[in-house]
């Protein structure tokens, strides 16, 4: 190490900044040089000569006085200078509803899109698709699968109970991703108009319609409606 | 009630609040401008402007766990100083001419010991010395030798780094070493 840097850390000790192998290195550079010996011992007389004015007195100012102008001054605004101009409270809360705004409009967007037909489609990706398909598909399998099942007795009443709402609910939402995915995927679209079909049926199907029942149940199996949703599933 | 408790009626604007804050720390902080100024009015304006300052922008303090309200305020402060001689910097009087020291050698009228004539050369030196400084070694000599903090609280507070708080105190000692020559001849340090 050179000179120039002992001399710097000479200060450094006199304010009791060296660590301790800083510290031994000084002594040891000390011990071997003349130069920087004698700036140690100058600087520790100037250091100590400083020491001994610490005791400088510092006036009395008149407190009250330099109070009054800073109240003064604050009085002009009577409260400290917010952020966005608001208090922290009100700000906070305008940021909430900002942010629920604008989720809103995101959402909004999402769920209720503009463009019904056609461009929509070009805005979801495939996995998205995918996904809709997916649960659209669990929410008509046990219709499905209870129709499959189907067996005419005697009486010409079945084992299929309908709850037309829910039918008609399947429909609407079988219809909306019929054109969602319109053109996008020929296998799926396939899918959804047999069940269109089915649904329809079942949609005008009287309690005691036996007949009804059994030709919904030749085609779901006819057309392996189920096969291939579970196939389209997996894929 | 803590300092935390005080600083948050404060920034609601509870200006008794603030005048607590102001009696806590008003001392502090005119002793820092005091000893930066080595002037009573410039060390005045300071106080009020640093106060006037810190109650604007008490929404921007965060209680932290190594920032207390004090060492905020310190800090601007500190920044007032600095600024408020920035400002002053051409008016004659912040700074101290070398024609206008006192001749420590006459005879003034009156009988004062040895001692005490030397130690009012000393500081007529070092006021000297620390006039001609440049702003930052200044308050970096005057937070590490009178204000006691440590090169890393300096630091901390001046938003630099040890290295460079190291290296103005440093330069800033070399400085008064070299006005105190003619005080303490070199050469009566030789190695013996």
């Amino acid at each position: 190490m050179k000179c120039n840097k002992f001399r710097e850390n000479i200060v450094l000790d006199l304010y009791g900044e060296l660590d301790n192998k800083e510290k031994a290195e000084l002594e040891q550079h000390i011990s071997s040089c003349a130069e920087c010996a004698k700036d140690y011992l100058y600087s520790k007389s100037v250091f100590q000569a400083l020491e001994d004015l610490e005791t400088e007195d510092i006036p009395e100012p008149a407190w009250d006085s330099n109070w009054g102008k800073i109240d003064l001054a604050i009085q002009d605004k009577p409260k400290p200078q917010p952020l966005f101009g608001l208090s922290p409270k009100w700000a906070y809360a305008a940021a909430g509803v900002s942010l629920v705004f604008i989720l809103g409009i995101f959402t909004g967007r999402f769920w209720f899109p503009q463009k019904q037909v056609g461009p929509i489609s070009a805005e979801l990706s495939q996995e998205h698709i995918q996904r809709t398909l997916a649960q659209h598909f669990e929410n008509i399998r046990p219709v499905l699968v209870e129709m499959a099942n189907y067996t005419a007795l005697e009486n010409g009443n079945g084992t299929v109970l309908v709850d037309q709402a829910t039918i008609k609910n399947l429909i609407i939402q079988n219809i909306l991703l019929k054109s969602l995915i319109s053109g996008k995927d020929p296998t799926a679209v396939q899918i959804l108009e047999d069940v269109d079909l089915v649904l329809r049926e079942l949609a005008n199907i009287d309690e005691g319609d036996s007949g009804t029942k059994s030709m919904i149940k030749k085609l779901i199996d006819d057309r392996e409606i189920l096969m291939n949703m579970n196939i389209l599933q997996q894929m | 009630m803590n300092e935390i408790e005080i600083v948050q009626m404060a920034q609601q604007g509870d200006t008794h609040a603030f005048r607590q804050l102001f009696e806590e720390n008003k001392r502090r902080v005119f002793t820092l401008a005091f000893q930066y100024t080595k002037n009573k009015e410039d060390a005045e304006d300071i106080l009020q402007e640093t106060f006037i300052k810190a109650f604007h922008s008490l929404n921007k303090f965060k209680a932290q766990d190594d920032t207390n309200f004090s060492s905020w305020l310190y800090r601007i402060g500190i920044n007032a100083s600095i600024d408020h001689l920035r400002k002053n910097k051409m008016k004659k009087d912040n700074y101290i001419d070398s024609d206008q020291l006192p001749n420590i050698s006459s005879d003034d009228g009156f009988s004062q010991p040895e001692h005490a004539i030397r130690i009012k050369e000393i500081r007529t030196k070092l006021d000297l010395s620390l006039s001609q400084l440049p702003k930052g070694q200044r308050m970096v000599f005057i937070l590490r030798h009178y204000q006691q903090l440590s090169v890393k609280e300096i630091a901390d507070t001046m938003k630099c780094s040890e290295g460079s708080v190291k290296k103005q105190l440093f330069r800033a000692f070399q400085m008064i070493k070299k006005r105190f020559k003619s005080l303490f001849p070199e050469d009566n340090y030789e190695m013996q």
